[in-house]
C-alpha cells in the first residue's frame, strides 16, 4: 500500500495557476483533509488526485496516487488506474447521479469498470443488484430495494451521499476523495455520514482525502490537514497541532472565523 | 421586559396536490421580549421557516394565534439568500432606503439621514453607499438586506438562516452584527437557523423545531448544556467542537427524518428516538414546565430532570447500529 505524494505540482490553466507548486506526503490509510477559503485549490486538487482535471489543463511537477501518476498515464493505465478504483465522490449526489436513471443502473454502470464476469446480461446483472443491496444495507438503509428502483431526486441529501458511498464497497477503490462530504446536509445526518465514511475507510483499508471549510469535520476526523491558499500548500499539520494554533495566517484567519 | 409577541398554539397545515396535507408547524407556543435574540433551531423540514413566515404576516396560519403587544407592530425580514431579495439593479442606497419609498416617502434629506443611520447600524458607511449591488461582496449584501428590514425601525427582525449562504468569513461578520444589534436597540430579533455554534454565541433564549413541532424551548446557556428532550441532545451533540481533544458523542438518532407529509403519530421523535417507550406514540407529549421559561414536550423529561445523568453521556444506551430493530427492548428504567 503506497500513499500520496505530491512535489511542485503545478496545474494551470492558461496562464491562471490553479494549483501552484503543491507539495506533501499523505500515509496510506489515514484521513487527510484539504482546508481552504473559497477558490483555494481544495477540490480542484481533489479532483486531481484522481486525474481529473480540464483537457486545457497543464501539469507540472508530480503527483504519485497509490504508486501511478495520474498526469502521464495513457489510456491503457488509466483502465489500470480506475480498476485501482481511485473512487471520487463530488459534493453534491445531485451532480453525480444522472437524474433520468434509476439507482440499480447507476450500480451496473459503476461495476462495469471492474470488467469481470462474462456472465450473461441477465446474471451479472441480478449479481450486482444484490452486491448493492447488502452494500446499501450496510450503510444503514433499510430498504435498499426501494432505493434501487427510485431515481436519484426521489431521494433525501443524505440517502444520496449513501448511494454513492455505497459504491466504495463494490469498488474497494485504494483512495476515496470526498469532496465536502456534509455540505447541505443536516446537522445529525452530517454526523452519521462521517462515521460512516471512518468505518468503512477502517473496514476496507483506502486512503480517505477530504475537501471541507467545516473545522469540526476536520477536528475530530482528519489525521493530518492541508491548509491551502490560492493553490498553494501553506500549512501541512495535524488537528493537535493546528487546533492549538495554527502556523499560518490563513489557518489562523479560518480558525477564528470559525470561533465566532 | 416587555413583550413584543405571543404566539399560541400556532398550526400551519399545506394542502398539496392530490388531496396531501403537510402538516408544516403544529401546536407551536412562544414569545418573544424587547431587546432579545431567540434562536429557533431545526434541521431541514422542522417548519422553522414557515414560523417565521407566519409572523411576518407571508402565511396566514390555520389555527393559533399571534398577539402582539403593541396595535401596528412592525416586522423586518431578512431571507437566506442575500442576493434574491435585494434589487440587483439599485445601488445600496437605493436598496435600503426601498421600503420607505415604498411606504410612500419622498426622496428627501429626511430619508436620506434614515438610510444613513440605517447603514451606520450594520456597520455600512456613506462610500459603501453609492455601490452597485451587482457585484457587491456577499456580506456587504446581506448587511444591506438587514439595513433594509430595519429601516422601519421594526418590533421584531426575523432573520431566516441569515448565515447560511455565506462563506464563513461572511458568516463571522454577519453574526458580529447581529451581537451588536442586540445590544443597542429597542427591537427583538428571531434568528432562524441550524447552525447551532450561531446559534449559540448570539442567543439568550432558544426553541427547538422537530418536525413542526416546538419540542424544547428555554434559556440557551440551559439547553445546550443540560437538555432535557432527547432531540436537543442529539442536536447538540452532533455539532463538532473545534478542539480534537473533546471526544465526541456517540451519534444517537438513527435513520432519517420522516417525511412532514408523514408524521408519525404521538411523538414526532418516536421512531428514531433511543429512548422511546410504548406510551410515546399514543398522543403528542403535552408540553411541561421546568421553571425559568423552560418547558419540554417529551413524557419522560420528569425522569431526566429528576435525574440530569440519566440523558447525559455516562448513563446513555448503547450505541444502537443501523441494523437495530425497531422493537427493541427499550433501555433500563422505562417502566412506568
Amino acid at each position: 500500500m503506497s500513499g500520496i505524494t505530491a512535489e511542485g505540482f503545478t496545474l494551470a490553466i492558461g496562464d491562471k495557476r490553479l494549483l501552484d507548486g503543491v507539495g506533501f506526503d499523505l500515509a496510506p490509510g489515514q484521513t487527510h483533509a484539504f482546508v481552504g477559503e473559497r477558490e483555494a485549490g481544495k477540490t480542484v486538487l481533489l479532483r486531481a488526485l484522481v486525474g481529473m482535471w480540464p483537457s486545457s489543463g497543464k501539469v507540472s511537477g508530480r503527483l504519485l496516487v497509490d504508486g501511478l501518476e495520474p498526469a502521464t498515464v495513457d489510456a491503457a493505465d488509466r483502465l489500470v488506474m480506475r480498476r485501482r478504483r481511485l473512487l471520487f465522490v463530488p459534493a453534491s449526489g445531485r451532480e453525480a447521479l444522472n437524474p433520468v436513471i434509476r439507482v440499480g443502473r447507476h450500480f451496473e454502470d459503476v461495476c462495469s469498470v471492474l470488467g469481470d464476469q462474462a456472465k450473461r446480461r441477465s446474471q451479472r446483472r441480478a449479481a450486482i443488484h444484490e452486491q448493492a443491496r447488502s452494500a446499501l444495507l450496510a450503510l444503514g438503509i433499510a430498504d435498499p430495494d426501494r432505493v434501487l428502483a427510485s431515481l436519484p431526486d426521489e431521494l433525501s441529501g443524505g440517502m444520496r451521499k449513501r448511494v454513492l458511498l455505497s459504491f466504495a464497497l463494490l469498488l474497494k477503490p485504494s483512495v476515496l476523495a470526498a469532496d465536502d462530504p456534509t455540505g447541505g446536509l443536516d446537522v445529525t445526518i452530517q454526523r452519521q455520514l462521517m462515521d460512516l465514511l471512518a468505518s468503512l475507510r477502517e473496514q476496507e483499508g483506502f486512503t480517505l482525502v477530504i475537501a471541507t471549510q467545516d473545522l469540526g469535520v476536520v477536528a475530530h476526523y482528519a489525521d493530518t490537514i492541508t491548509v491551502l491558499d490560492r493553490g498553494s500548500v501553506v500549512e501541512h499539520t495535524t488537528p493537535m497541532q493546528f487546533f492549538s494554533g495554527p502556523d499560518s495566517q490563513t489557518g489562523a484567519a479560518m480558525l477564528a472565523r470559525a470561533r465566532v | 421586559m416587555s413583550r413584543v409577541v405571543t404566539v399560541e398554539r400556532l398550526h400551519k397545515v399545506f394542502r398539496l396536490e392530490g388531496g396531501d396535507r403537510l402538516v408544516a408547524v403544529a401546536e407551536a407556543s412562544f414569545r418573544i421580549d424587547r431587546g432579545e435574540v431567540l434562536g429557533l433551531i431545526g434541521e431541514s423540514g422542522s417548519g422553522k421557516s414557515t414560523v417565521g413566515r407566519c409572523l411576518a404576516g407571508l402565511l396566514t396560519p390555520d389555527a393559533g394565534t399571534i398577539t402582539w403587544e403593541e396595535d401596528g407592530a412592525r416586522v423586518g425580514m431578512v431571507f437566506q439568500e442575500p442576493r434574491d431579495s435585494v434589487n440587483r439593479r439599485f445601488q445600496v442606497w437605493e436598496a435600503i432606503a426601498d421600503p420607505l419609498l415604498a411606504h410612500g416617502m419622498r426622496r428627501s434629506s429626511e430619508l436620506a439621514a434614515k438610510v444613513e443611520e440605517a447603514a451606520a447600524l450594520v456597520g455600512l458607511d456613506r462610500t459603501h453607499l453609492l455601490l452597485n449591488c451587482e457585484g457587491l461582496p456577499e456580506e456587504l449584501l446581506q448587511r444591506a438586506s438587514i439595513a433594509r428590514a430595519l429601516i422601519l425601525e421594526p418590533d421584531l427582525l426575523i432573520l431566516d438562516e441569515p448565515t447560511t449562504a455565506l462563506d464563513p468569513d461572511a458568516r463571522a461578520g454577519v453574526l458580529e452584527l447581529i451581537k451588536r444589534l442586540r445590544g443597542n436597540s429597542s427591537t427583538a430579533i428571531l434568528l432562524i437557523s441550524h447552525d447551532l455554534l450561531a446559534i449559540r454565541s448570539v442567543t439568550e433564549r432558544v426553541a427547538i423545531m422537530y418536525l413542526g413541532k416546538i419540542v424544547e424551548r428555554g434559556p440557551t446557556d440551559r439547553l445546550f448544556v443540560d437538555p432535557l428532550h432527547p432531540y436537543t441532545r442529539a442536536l447538540m451533540e452532533s455539532a463538532l467542537e473545534l478542539d480534537p481533544s473533546i471526544p465526541m458523542a456517540p451519534v444517537e438518532l438513527t435513520g432519517e427524518i420522516p417525511s412532514p407529509m408523514d408524521r408519525p403519530p404521538g411523538c414526532p421523535l418516536e421512531p428514531r428516538c433511543p429512548w422511546s417507550i410504548a406510551d410515546c406514540s399514543d398522543a403528542e407529549p403535552p408540553e411541561e414546565d421546568y421553571g425559568d421559561q423552560h418547558s419540554v414536550s417529551c413524557i419522560r423529561s420528569g425522569e431526566f430532570a429528576a435525574d440530569t445523568r440519566l440523558l447525559a453521556r455516562a448513563t446513555r444506551p448503547k450505541e444502537h447500529g443501523p441494523d437495530r430493530q425497531p422493537d427493541a427492548d427499550p433501555p433500563d428504567g422505562t417502566s412506568r
